[in-house]
């Protein structure tokens, strides 16, 4: 908490010296939450703050750094401040490529490498959720983006992070058992991934981007885990909307552990139709498989812990209204269905309202 | 995968194969790229960005506009954060030393306009302002004149050897910007005395070419849709003003603009606000915007 009461007076300190050397972010996320299966709670609460810094730090490498505390539905704990990125970045020591080293959100898939406060969705899909936890996996390592010197656009990114934290939840690493917990554990082989995009342009406002993941890491129990997914994302702009915004998301996680495997596949589909500036309808569909039905005895024994026993799919229309570039409100209606093993989401429909704000200097994003 | 593969991969991706004999120059609106092809620089590659019928403001960093300048060696930009959404972070992508912002290799071509709407007092409350100055003055022969001064500048810094051949032909296509703005000026004189009003700001400089200007905006707040409240006001001001013609961009929205013809009765134009290809040259597309004006006013 030192930390983050230091950071949040530091502006006062920077700008006096200088107003352009640093540039500051910081934005909510506020959720409110109804569900008609009564066990689930209620709640309308601030589910994320951000405060962003990042500048240049010389003539090669910028920094960012970025503190955040969290909330989950029905909490009552005080949110905790936590080190989400702090990393150097640098896209000059090498020609065509981008650097990261510290801490950051792994450059996989298309949520992974996003904060919350940008995703098309207001929460994670199932599969995320299970394979990379509530928003990202984040750890500490290196990464490597280099364009490839082809004709046309192929990215190669490629990462080795020490695999200590893989999928977080916010509940769960500030518990007091954080200690025992197998995935904050050194694993066996640390985490390493792979993701080569490309891209097709139809015009200068309207194209796909397209990438091959891959995400490997061996636990410090000896259950090696490999993920292949495919993201795919269709933009459709017009001026400051989007007539069409189609994204699509599909991975495998094989789960090898004393010579058995499982393969778990899960995906989402989500497309929004712009109408103005102001106005968008989305649909949403989600769904996750994990191999096989197990009971839930060997569930509660595997050290995964699968919450989806067998399968489960979402299906949602999304409203989306875009107050300004910096302020959103959306509300989507879903209904969930499937066998879970502690029935948290099971024939569950939900009325999810989600408020985002920012204010400061964003830093921009590649489409 | 192991990671020694990965490892392997990497070093691969490493191995530089690109060549280039060209001076490859990319541009982000295409009346600038127009500008470095009328200096006439031999083994000049030129590209723009964009197509001329987006809006520069809110184009998305295209993983193609990435491709177009990671081998760059100058990146001609309109400057004054028009296109600060999606240049930074391409660039940041491309990773092309050259063309880094303050690189040798990086042209902001407003160094020299004589700037306009500057707002050093800025907030968000204001809107999509640009407290650097407007940002729109390449539909200004007067400020593109201007303008060419500083590409040709940034052009002999990476192409020296043709430093002379550039002045010369600066020095050509500046006369034409003047010759243009008079001939301009003798079909468009009128507009010193005729009321008009735009959909947003990018008229400014235009308007001010012929000693004009805009009664107001359709838009209460710039980037803000109109309220219904707003559209009533304005029109009444259009009526008051004796208002004879709203300009506005192919990207504004057609429903605002034709729901305030209709309380007014006061015609519109909506035209591309950049060089787009279907006018042969800057030129072809400044007689096209005068003549769809003539052509609303008069008749």
């Amino acid at each position: 908490m030192k930390i983050f009461l230091f950071i949040f007076f530091l502006p006062s300190i920077a700008f006096a010296q200088n107003p352009q050397l640093i540039q500051w972010f910081a934005g909510a996320d506020l959720i409110g939450t109804g569900n008609s299966q009564e066990e689930l709670s209620n709640d309308f609460f601030v589910r994320e703050f951000e405060l962003s810094a990042f500048s240049q730090i010389d003539h090669v490498w910028q920094g960012s750094l970025t503190m955040s505390m969290h909330k989950d539905a029905g909490s009552i704990d005080q949110p905790t401040a936590e080190v989400h990125e702090a990393f150097l970045f640098s896209n000059q020591a090498i020609n065509n490529t981008n650097i990261k080293i510290g801490r950051f959100f792994l450059g996989f898939g298309r949520l992974n490498r996003f904060h919350r406060h940008d995703w098309a969705l207001s929460e994670a899909p199932t599969y995320h959720e299970e394979f990379f936890g509530e928003e990202a996996v984040r750890d500490e390592g290196v990464e490597i983006s280099k364009l490839l010197a082809t004709d046309f656009y192929l990215d190669l990114t490629m990462g080795i992070t020490s695999g200590k934290e893989f999928v977080h939840s916010h509940s769960e690493s500030h518990s007091e058992d954080e200690d025992e917990d197998h995935e904050t554990v050194t694993p066996q082989v640390p985490t390493h991934y792979l993701r080569l995009a490309s891209f097709t342009e139809f015009s200068t406002q309207r194209g796909i981007e397209y990438a091959l993941n891959y995400v490997g890491r061996t636990d410090n129990a000896g259950v090696k885990s490999q993920y292949i997914g495919l993201d795919f994302i269709y933009k459709n702009k017009f001026s400051k909307f989007y007539k069409d915004l189609l994204q699509l998301e599909v991975w495998n996680r094989a789960t090898e552990e004393e010579g058995e495997i499982h393969n778990d596949i899960g995906g989402y589909l989500y497309y929004e139709k712009g109408f103005d500036q102001n106005h968008a309808l989305g649909f949403l569909v989600d769904w996750y498989t994990p191999e096989g039905a197990h009971d839930e005895e060997e569930e509660e024994e595997h050290s995964h812990g699968f919450e989806v026993e067998d399968y489960f799919t979402e299906v949602g229309m999304v409203y989306s209204y875009y107050n300004s570039e910096f302020m959103r409100t959306r509300l989507t209606l879903s209904h969930g269905d499937g066998l879970t093993i502690d029935e948290k989401r099971r024939d569950n429909t939900k009325l999810l309202l989600q408020m985002v704000f920012t204010i400061g200097a964003h830093p921009a994003h590649v489409y | 995968m192991s990671i020694n593969t990965l490892v392997l991969i990497f070093i691969l991706t490493l191995i530089p194969v690109d060549s280039f004999s060209e001076t490859k120059v990319v541009t982000t609106l295409p009346e600038l790229k127009w500008i470095a092809q009328e200096l006439k620089v031999p083994q000049l590659e030129t590209i723009s960005l964009l197509s001329g019928s987006e809006d520069p403001h809110f184009v998305d960093a295209s993983p193609s506009f990435v491709l177009k300048i990671k081998n760059a060696d100058l990146i001609i930009v309109n400057g004054l954060q028009l296109e600060m959404g999606w240049v930074p972070s391409a660039i940041e992508k491309a990773g092309n030393s050259k063309i880094q912002f303050q690189a040798k290799g990086y042209c902001d071509a407003s160094e020299y306009v004589e700037k306009a709407q500057v707002t050093p007092n800025y907030n968000r409350s204001m809107g999509d302002i640009h407290p650097q100055g407007n940002p729109h003055y390449t539909l200004s022969l007067t400020q593109m004149s201007l303008a060419a001064k500083k590409i040709a500048e940034c052009l002999s810094s990476v192409a020296p050897t043709y430093q002379e051949l550039i002045q010369k032909n600066l020095s050509k296509l500046q006369n034409d910007f003047s010759q243009k703005l008079k001939a301009q000026k003798e079909k468009l004189s009128f507009l010193s005395e005729t009321a008009l009003m735009t959909y947003h700001l990018e008229f400014v400089y235009y308007l001010k070419d012929y000693s004009g200007e805009s009664k107001g905006t359709i838009e209460k707040i710039p980037g803000v849709l109109p309220s219904s409240s707003h559209l009533f006001k304005i029109s009444k001001l259009a009526k008051e003003k004796n208002v004879k013609l709203v300009l506005a961009s192919i990207t504004h929205p057609r429903k605002y603009l034709e729901k305030f013809r209709s309380m007014t009765k006061i015609p519109f134009i909506q035209m591309p606000m950049h060089l787009t290809s279907e006018y042969k040259s800057y030129w072809d597309y400044q007689d096209a915007l005068a003549a769809e004006i003539i052509k609303n006013v008069k008749d």
